[in-house]
C-alpha cells in the first residue's frame, strides 16, 4: 500500500504541470477613438474684433458655445440648428472679452465650425478639437511692423503644459520662453512670437503638448490686414491650390518638425500639364523651406507636395491686396463643408480634381439652395463664385479638394474646406 | 504550573554561605521546654506521648491554652506562650513550640538541638511530614515574597526523598515545630498571640532574624502533623497575619513601596482568581485590610519593640524572598494551563514548569509563534495592508445588518449576500469598541497563533504530531498555497486556511466516550465549522470530506456523524454560494502559479515522510496539497479559495509527515527530516514583508481627502490596467478594469461584487463613452451614479489621458500621490431629494429631512426599497416623507442569520457542557 500511495503522489504532484495555470483576467476591448464631439474656436476676439462662427454640417439640431476664459465659463449659449445643419454664433453678443476662446460641443460630430474676424482686416480660420499631435504654423514671420502671435487655448478641466519649437532662417530659435509655457484650465495664453523672436524673416511653429492638450491658432498682422490660421498636423502628402491674386504674392511654406531631414518633391498642376517632380529638395531636421508658387505656375494651379515623411504645408498670400494663409489639404474627398466661406463677403471657391477621371461638384447654400454645379477635369482646378453669406456645402462624385478666398477691398480671407468625416 | 524549590532560595541574588559549626556542648546538657500549644478539638495526648518518647528528654512540658482540668502528670499548663516565656528563668536554653496536633519522631528534638547548637542558630524548625503518611511532605522550611505570601516549593503530595534533607538558612519555619532560644524569645517579646499559626511563625522567624539571629530548617528532625490546626495556606485571619507580620518586620522605606504594591497585587489576584471562578478572594483581601487597620495600634507597638532589638536590615530578609507575587504567579499558572490546554490535547504545554521548557512541543510553538510574529510584524506597526480582499471592516452594526439579509451596497448596491466574513469581522470589532484596525490585527494575529496549533493539533490527531509540528503550522500558512491567497489579499481565506486545522481536529480522532462527550464532539465540530465557513463560505462541506477521506486511508479514526452534524454549520455560507452561483466555477481566478522549487520540495517532503514515517499522513497530505492546488485552477474564485485553504494545511501535514519519522536510523529518516525542514524554511519567504505576504498598502492612506469632501453618500469610481491594483472585485472596462467603492473608503462587505445588473450595464456604457472620448462633460455621465471622484491607476491613466485631457467637468486633483485624481464638479449624492437635498447613509440605509418629495436613489432599483419605491432606469425613487428609506428584506438571510447565531451559541455551550467531565 505504501507504494501505490506514493505512485499516488507522484500523479498528483504531477497533475500541477499537465492543469494550466487560470488565464489572467483581460479587460474588454479599448474603445475606438469616437469623433470629437466638440471643437475649439481659439482665436475668437470680442473687444477689438467682431467675431462669427459659422456652424455647418449635420441636420437639425444643437450645439452648445462656452467662452472660458481665466479659468472660468464666461458666458455660454445653445443654439438651435435648423434642418439644413447651419447657424452662426456672434461671440461679442456673448461677451466683451478681449481673447475669448470658444469651445462648442456637438450633438453631431460630423458638423465644423469657422472662426470668421472682422476689423482691422478680415481673417478666418477654422476650429478644431484637440490633438495630441504637434500642432504646425507656418507661413509666420517677424519683421518690424508685424505682429505674430500665436494663442494657446485650454477649454478643458486640466491643466495643460506646451513647448514650442521654433524655426527660422537662424535656424532653431532656443529661446528659453518657448518651453514649458502652462495653459491654466480654461484659460488661453496668447504667445507674441514677434516679441519673443523680433526680425525674424520667416518663422514656423510646432506647438508640443507635454501634458493636457491645448488647441493653438496664430494671427499674423501686418498693417491693414491680418491673417489667421489654425494649427495643422503634419503630414506626407499635400495639395495646395494658388489662385491668382492681383496684388498678393504666393508662397508655398514647408516645415519640417522631425529630427531628420526629409526629402520631397513638388508636382505642379498648372492650367494646361502636370509636372510631376518639378521641384526635388530636402528639408533639413526641423527647418522650413518657403518657395515663391510663381516660380512653378504662370497662372493658378495647383501644387502637390509629397515627402518622404510628414511635413506642414501652408499657403500663403501676402502683398497689397492683403494677406492670408490657409493649410494645404492632406487628403482629397467628395464632401466638403466650408462654414464661413462668404461670411467676409463674395468669394470663390477653387476645387481641385485629384482623381484620374472627371468629377462634378455641386455647391450648396448653407439654406439648402444649390449655388452651382460644376465639372472639374481631371488634374484641373476650377473656380466658383460664392454669394455673400455664411458657407457652402459641396458634393463631388468623386475625390476633390477644396480651398475658399475671399478677396476684399486691400483685404484677404481664406481657409481650406473640412471633410465633415475626416 | 509550579515550580520546584532549590535548596536554597531560588531568587535570592545572594545564596546564603554555608552553614559553619560550632564548637557544641552535649545535648543533654541542654534545657529545652516543650511548650505545646493545643489544637481546638484535638486531644494533645499522642503530642504528650510523643515528646515523651524524645531522646532528649525536655526539662518541662508546658501545654498552652489547654483545659485546666484533667491535666496529664508532669505537665504544666500555661494560658499562652507568653505565659510560657514569663515563668522560665535563665537555666532554660530553649523553648520547643509544638503543636498539638503533631507527632515528632524520637529523635525529633535531638537533632534540632543539635544542629542548632552546631551552627549558632537562633530558631530551628523541624521538617514535617503530613500526618497519616510516612513520607509525604509538608513543609521543609519556606520562603516568602516580599508581601510574606509562603513559598514552600513543594508539589502537593510530594513524597519525602530526602531531596531536601539539608541543614539551610530559610525565610521561616512552621510553628508546628520549632526551637527557639529561651533569652531570644524573651527578648522579642514571645509569640505574637493575635496571628494564627503559620503567620505566627513566619512573624517569629522574620523578628529572629531582623534580631541579628539565624533561621533554619532541619530536615533530620522530622515531625508528623495533623494537619487539624489550618494546613496555614489560607483563610483571612492568615493573610491578616502575614501582612501584620511584614508591616512588623520592614523598614519605613520598604513599607512605602510594598503597601501600595500589595494593594494592587491584591486587586489583580482577586480579578484573575474572578476568572478562575474564585470569588473569595475579594472578601478575603478586604478583611485583611480592615484587620490590620484595626489592630494597627499594637503593630505600631510591636514595630517599635522590634526596633529596639533590630540588627539588620531588610536586605537580610530579602536574601530569602522569592521575587515577585507569589499569588500572581499561581492565578496566572492557572490562568495560562486553562488556556494551554485547549492548545495542546496532550498536555504538554499545561505540564508542569520544568518539563514545559523541556518539552518539544513548547519550543516548537515559542519558534513558531514567533515566526508568526515576525510574518505579521507590519499589523503590530502599521496595520494590515489595504488591498485587494484585505479591507477596513465596516460599522459592526451595519456589517451584522447586512449579512442578516440587509442591503449589500458593494458596487452599486444589490439585494445579493454579502461575503459572511463581516460575521466574524463584526463581532470581534464589536468586542474592541468599533476599532476595526485593532479588530483586523487581532483577528489576523490570534488567527495565526491559532493556525499554528491547530496543525499540530492536527497532527497529532494523525499520528504525525511532534514540536516540529508547529513549525509545520507556519509552512501551513506562508507556505506555497498560502502565499497564492496573500499575493491575491485574500485575507477571509488566510483566515480560513489557519482555522481550518481546528474544524479537521473536530472531526478527527477516537470516538466519543459518552453521549456527552459525543455532543460536546458535535458542538465543537459545529462552531469550528461555521467559524470556517464565514471566512471561506465553501470550506463548510470540507470537514466532512475530510472525515471521509480519514475513513477511506484508513487506521485513523473519523468521526463521521460529528462531522455530518458540524456540517450544519455550512449553511452560513449558503445564500452567499447561491447568489455567486455562476461565479462558482467560473469569472475571475487567483492567480495559481507554479513555483518549480516548492513543487519539488513539497514531493520530496511528501515521499521521504511516506517512506520513514506514516504513509497514511502523507497521502492525506498530498491529497490535499497537490489535489487543492491542481483543482483550483478550474474552478472560481470562492471554490479557489477553500481548495486552496485545504491546499495550506496539507502543506502543513506534509512538513509536520516529514519531520515526525519513526525513530529508526537510516537515510531516509534524515533525508525526510531536512526535506520537511527545507519546506519550511522556503516557506519562511513569506515572512519578508511581514504581512503575512500580502501586499503592500495600496488604498489605505492617501485618500483621505475624499472623506473629506464628502456631501451625502456618494461613491468613488477606481480604474486601474491591472485588476490587482483595485480592492475587491472589479469589473472589465474598455482597456482598463474598474469598481466603485463607497466614498468613506472601501470596507470588507464591497470586496465582493455583487452580481452584473442594469447598473452596472448603464455604467459600463457610460465608462464606454468618456473612454472613446465621445463626452466633453463625463462628470455629468458619473453623477447620475453618485460618483465624485474618480480615481485612476497611473498605468490606466495614460491609457484615459487622451479622453481625460479633453472633457471640461473633472477636475485633476494634483495632491495624490501614486494615483491620478479626479474630482466631478457636477456633484449628485447617491442619496438626493427632488431639490438637491443630499442624504446621508444610515446603516443599510439613508436618512434625511422629512420631505413631501421623492427622493432618488441611485443604486440598482429593487421594490423592496421604501417607503413607495418607484424604478426609473436601473435606479429609482422612493418617497421623503418619513425621512428615511431603507430596504426591506424578504429573502432567508434573516432566518440564516438567526441560525448562525443559534449554531454559534448552541455549539459553544454544547462544547464546553460535554467537555467537563460528569
Amino acid at each position: 500500500m505504501r507504494v501505490v500511495a506514493l505512485a499516488v503522489v507522484a500523479i498528483l504532484a504531477a497533475a500541477i504541470f499537465v492543469v494550466p495555470e487560470p488565464g489572467q483576467q483581460v479587460p474588454g476591448p479599448p474603445a475606438p477613438a469616437a469623433p470629437a464631439g466638440y471643437t475649439v474656436c481659439p482665436l475668437v476676439e470680442s473687444a477689438r474684433r467682431t467675431t462669427v462662427l459659422d456652424v455647418l454640417g449635420g441636420g437639425a439640431g444643437e450645439v452648445d458655445a462656452n467662452v472660458f476664459a481665466g479659468g472660468a465659463i464666461a458666458a455660454d449659449t445653445t443654439v438651435q440648428l435648423p434642418e439644413e445643419g447651419s447657424a452662426a454664433v456672434e461671440v461679442s453678443e456673448l461677451t466683451g472679452i478681449a481673447l475669448a476662446p470658444v469651445l462648442i460641443g456637438f450633438d453631431d460630430p460630423s458638423r465644423r465650425v469657422q472662426t470668421s474676424l472682422t476689423g482691422a482686416g478680415i481673417g478666418s480660420a477654422s476650429c478644431a478639437p484637440a490633438s495630441p499631435e504637434p500642432q504646425l504654423f507656418l507661413g509666420g514671420d517677424s519683421v518690424e511692423g508685424t505682429v505674430y502671435t500665436l494663442l494657446l487655448s485650454n477649454p478643458f478641466a486640466g491643466s495643460a503644459t506646451v513647448d514650442l519649437l521654433a524655426a527660422s532662417e537662424v535656424g532653431v530659435e532656443t529661446d528659453p520662453g518657448l518651453e514649458g509655457i502652462v495653459v491654466p484650465p480654461r484659460s488661453i495664453v496668447p504667445v507674441e512670437l514677434s516679441s519673443l523672436l523680433p526680425g525674424r524673416q520667416l518663422m514656423s511653429v510646432a506647438v508640443v503638448t507635454r501634458s493636457g492638450r491645448v488647441v493653438a491658432g496664430a494671427k499674423h498682422e501686418s498693417g491693414s490686414d491680418f491673417s489667421a490660421v489654425s494649427g495643422i498636423q503634419a503630414s506626407s502628402d499635400w495639395y495646395l491650390p494658388f489662385p491668382q491674386i492681383e496684388g498678393a504674392y504666393g508662397t508655398l511654406a514647408l516645415y519640417n518638425p522631425s529630427g531628420s531631414e526629409v526629402p520631397f518633391q513638388l508636382d505642379v498642376y498648372g492650367p494646361d500639364e502636370v509636372f510631376e517632380a518639378a521641384h526635388e529638395d530636402v528639408i533639413p531636421a526641423r527647418s522650413q523651406v518657403v518657395l515663391a508658387a510663381r516660380d512653378f505656375l504662370e497662372g493658378p494651379g495647383v501644387l502637390r507636395v509629397v515627402a518622404t515623411a510628414p511635413l506642414g504645408a501652408v499657403a500663403r498670400f501676402a502683398g497689397e491686396a492683403g494677406e492670408a494663409v490657409f493649410p494645404g489639404v492632406a487628403t482629397p474627398g467628395p464632401s466638403w463643408l466650408l462654414p464661413g466661406a462668404g461670411r467676409h463677403g463674395a468669394s470663390q471657391a477653387y476645387m481641385f480634381n485629384a482623381g484620374v477621371g472627371e468629377a462634378t461638384a455641386r455647391l450648396v447654400a448653407p439654406d439648402g439652395q444649390e449655388i452651382a454645379t460644376e465639372t472639374v477635369p481631371s488634374g484641373a482646378m476650377v473656380a466658383v463664385d460664392l454669394p455673400a453669406g455664411s458657407g457652402a456645402s459641396v458634393e463631388a462624385d468623386s475625390e476633390i479638394v477644396v480651398v475658399w478666398m475671399t478677396v476684399g477691398d486691400g483685404v484677404l480671407a481664406a481657409d481650406a474646406g473640412r471633410q465633415p468625416h475626416e | 504550573m509550579t515550580d520546584r524549590m532549590n535548596l536554597t532560595p531560588s531568587d535570592s541574588t545572594e545564596a546564603p554561605g554555608p552553614l559553619e559549626a560550632n564548637d557544641s556542648r552535649p545535648t543533654d546538657a541542654v534545657s529545652v521546654v516543650a511548650a505545646i500549644t493545643v489544637v481546638s478539638g484535638v486531644d494533645p495526648s499522642a503530642t504528650l506521648e510523643a515528646v515523651a518518647r524524645q531522646d532528649v528528654k525536655p526539662t518541662s512540658i508546658r501545654l498552652v491554652g489547654g483545659d485546666t482540668e484533667g491535666e496529664p502528670r508532669g505537665v504544666v499548663l500555661n494560658e499562652d506562650l507568653a505565659a510560657v516565656v514569663a515563668e522560665l528563668d535563665s537555666t532554660v536554653d530553649y523553648v520547643w513550640i509544638l503543636h498539638g496536633d503533631a507527632e515528632p519522631r524520637p529523635d525529633a528534638l535531638r537533632a534540632l538541638i543539635e544542629e542548632t547548637e552546631r551552627i549558632d542558630a537562633s530558631l530551628a524548625g523541624s521538617k514535617l511530614l503530613v500526618g497519616g503518611t510516612q513520607d509525604t511532605l509538608e513543609s521543609v522550611g519556606s520562603a516568602t515574597d516580599v508581601f510574606g505570601e509562603p513559598y514552600s516549593g513543594l508539589d502537593e503530595g510530594e513524597v519525602d526523598l530526602e531531596q531536601y534533607d539539608v541543614v539551610r538558612d530559610v525565610a521561616f519555619v512552621s510553628s508546628v515545630s520549632m526551637l527557639v532560644r529561651r533569652d531570644l524569645l524573651r527578648g522579642l517579646g514571645g509569640v505574637d498571640s493575635l496571628l494564627a499559626p503559620t503567620a505566627a511563625g513566619l512573624d517569629l522567624s522574620q523578628r529572629v532574624r531582623i534580631a541579628g539571629g539565624r533561621v533554619i530548617v532541619v530536615p533530620s528532625s522530622e515531625v508528623f502533623h495533623q494537619r487539624r490546626c489550618g494546613r496555614g495556606d489560607g483563610g483571612w485571619r492568615e493573610q491578616s497575619g502575614r501582612l501584620r507580620a511584614m508591616i512588623k518586620a520592614y523598614r519605613p522605606v520598604t513599607l512605602v513601596w510594598m503597601l501600595p504594591f500589595y494593594l494592587l497585587t491584591g486587586i489583580l489576584d482577586s480579578l484573575g482568581s474572578l476568572l478562575l471562578g474564585r470569588w473569595r478572594l475579594i472578601p478575603r483581601y478586604v478583611l485583611t485590610w480592615a484587620w490590620n487597620i484595626a489592630h494597627l495600634s499594637s503593630t505600631i507597638s510591636s514595630r517599635r519593640t522590634l526596633a529596639r532589638v533590630r540588627q539588620v536590615g531588610d536586605e537580610e530578609l530579602f536574601r530569602y524572598q522569592v521575587r515577585g507575587s507569589v499569588r500572581l504567579r499561581q492565578v496566572g499558572a492557572e490562568l495560562s494551563d486553562r488556556v494551554l490546554t485547549a492548545f495542546d490535547e496532550d498536555s504538554t504545554v499545561t505540564r508542569r514548569a520544568s518539563e514545559l521548557w523541556s518539552a518539544p512541543s513548547t519550543w516548537g510553538f515559542l519558534v513558531a509563534a514567533i515566526l508568526v510574529v515576525v510574518g505579521l510584524r507590519s499589523i503590530f506597526l502599521g496595520g494590515l495592508p489595504v488591498v485587494r480582499h484585505s479591507l477596513p471592516f465596516e460599522d459592526p452594526f451595519t456589517s451584522l445588518s447586512r449579512f442578516a439579509g440587509g442591503w449589500n451596497a458593494s458596487g452599486l448596491g444589490s439585494p445579493d449576500a454579502v461575503h459572511p466574513s463581516v460575521v466574524p469581522a463584526s463581532l470581534v470589532e464589536a468586542i474592541v469598541f468599533g476599532s476595526g484596525e485593532t479588530a483586523r490585527s487581532i483577528l489576523t494575529f490570534f488567527g495565526f497563533l491559532a493556525g499554528v496549533t491547530g496543525l499540530a493539533r492536527l497532527a497529532a490527531r494523525l499520528g504525525v504530531g511532534s514540536g516540529a509540528a508547529y513549525l509545520a503550522g507556519v509552512a501551513s500558512l506562508f507556505g506555497m498555497p498560502a502565499a497564492m491567497l496573500a499575493a491575491d489579499g485574500r485575507w477571509s481565506a488566510l483566515m480560513g486556511a489557519a482555522l481550518l486545522p481546528w474544524a479537521l481536529v473536530a472531526v478527527t480522532g477516537p470516538r466519543p466516550a459518552s453521549r456527552r462527550r459525543l455532543l460536546g464532539a458535535m458542538g465543537l465540530a459545529l462552531v469550528t465549522t461555521t467559524v470556517v465557513t464565514f471566512f471561506v463560505p465553501a470550506l463548510g462541506v470540507v470537514p466532512l470530506l475530510f472525515a471521509l477521506a480519514v475513513k477511506v486511508v484508513g487506521r485513523f479514526q473519523s468521526r463521521l456523524l460529528v462531522a455530518l452534524v458540524g456540517t450544519a454549520g455550512a449553511g452560513v455560507g449558503l445564500p452567499y454560494l447561491h447568489d455567486r452561483l455562476p461565479l462558482l466555477l467560473d469569472g475571475a481566478q487567483i492567480p495559481v502559479p507554479t513555483d518549480l522549487l516548492a513543487v519539488v520540495v513539497l514531493a520530496a517532503a511528501l515521499g521521504l515522510g511516506m517512506v520513514a514515517g506514516s504513509w497514511r499522513a502523507g497521502l492525506l497530505a498530498a491529497g490535499m496539497s497537490f489535489g487543492g492546488i491542481t483543482i483550483a485552477r478550474a474552478v472560481g474564485s470562492d471554490i479557489q479559495e477553500a481548495l486552496l485553504a485545504v491546499s495550506a494545511v496539507g502543506v502543513g501535514l506534509a512538513a509536520a509527515t516529514a519531520m515526525r519519522t519513526w525513530d529508526r536510523p537510516g537515510a531516509f529518516t534524515w533525508l525526510s527530516r531536512l526535506a520537511g525542514a527545507a519546506l519550511v524554511v522556503i516557506s519562511l519567504a513569506g515572512l519578508a514583508g511581514g504581512r503575512a505576504g500580502m501586499p503592500a498598502d495600496q488604498w489605505g492612506e492617501g485618500l483621505d481627502f475624499i472623506r473629506m469632501a464628502e456631501t451625502g453618500a456618494e461613491r468613488v469610481l477606481l480604474i486601474a490596467a491591472d485588476p490587482a491594483r483595485l480592492p475587491g472585485e472589479s469589473r472589465q472596462g474598455p482597456g482598463f478594469f474598474y469598481r466603485t467603492v463607497d466614498a468613506r473608503g472601501v470596507t470588507l462587505d464591497q470586496g465582493i461584487l455583487p452580481e452584473f445588473d442594469d447598473g452596472d450595464a448603464a455604467l459600463g456604457g457610460v465608462l464606454e463613452e468618456i473612454a472613446s472620448g465621445a463626452t466633453l462633460r463625463p462628470g455629468e455621465k458619473l453623477s447620475e451614479f453618485g460618483i465624485h471622484w474618480l480615481v485612476v491607476t497611473d498605468e490606466a491613466a495614460e491609457l484615459l489621458r487622451p479622453a481625460l485631457d479633453t472633457q471640461v467637468d473633472l477636475n485633476p486633483f494634483p495632491f495624490a500621490e501614486g494615483r491620478t485624481v479626479y474630482e466631478n464638479t457636477v456633484v449628485r449624492p447617491v442619496a438626493e431629494a427632488e431639490d438637491g437635498t443630499p442624504w446621508e447613509r444610515d446603516g443599510t440605509g439613508f436618512v434625511g429631512p422629512e420631505t413631501s418629495q421623492n427622493v432618488r436613489l441611485a443604486i440598482q432599483g429593487n421594490p423592496a426599497w421604501g417607503p413607495l419605491w418607484q424604478g426609473e432606469g436601473w435606479a429609482g425613487w422612493v418617497s421623503g416623507q418619513l425621512g428615511y428609506t431603507t430596504y426591506r428584506n424578504r429573502r432567508p438571510e434573516v432566518a440564516i442569520a438567526i441560525a448562525a447565531a443559534v449554531m454559534l451559541l448552541g455549539g459553544a455551550g454544547l462544547a464546553v457542557w460535554g467537555r467537563r467531565m460528569p
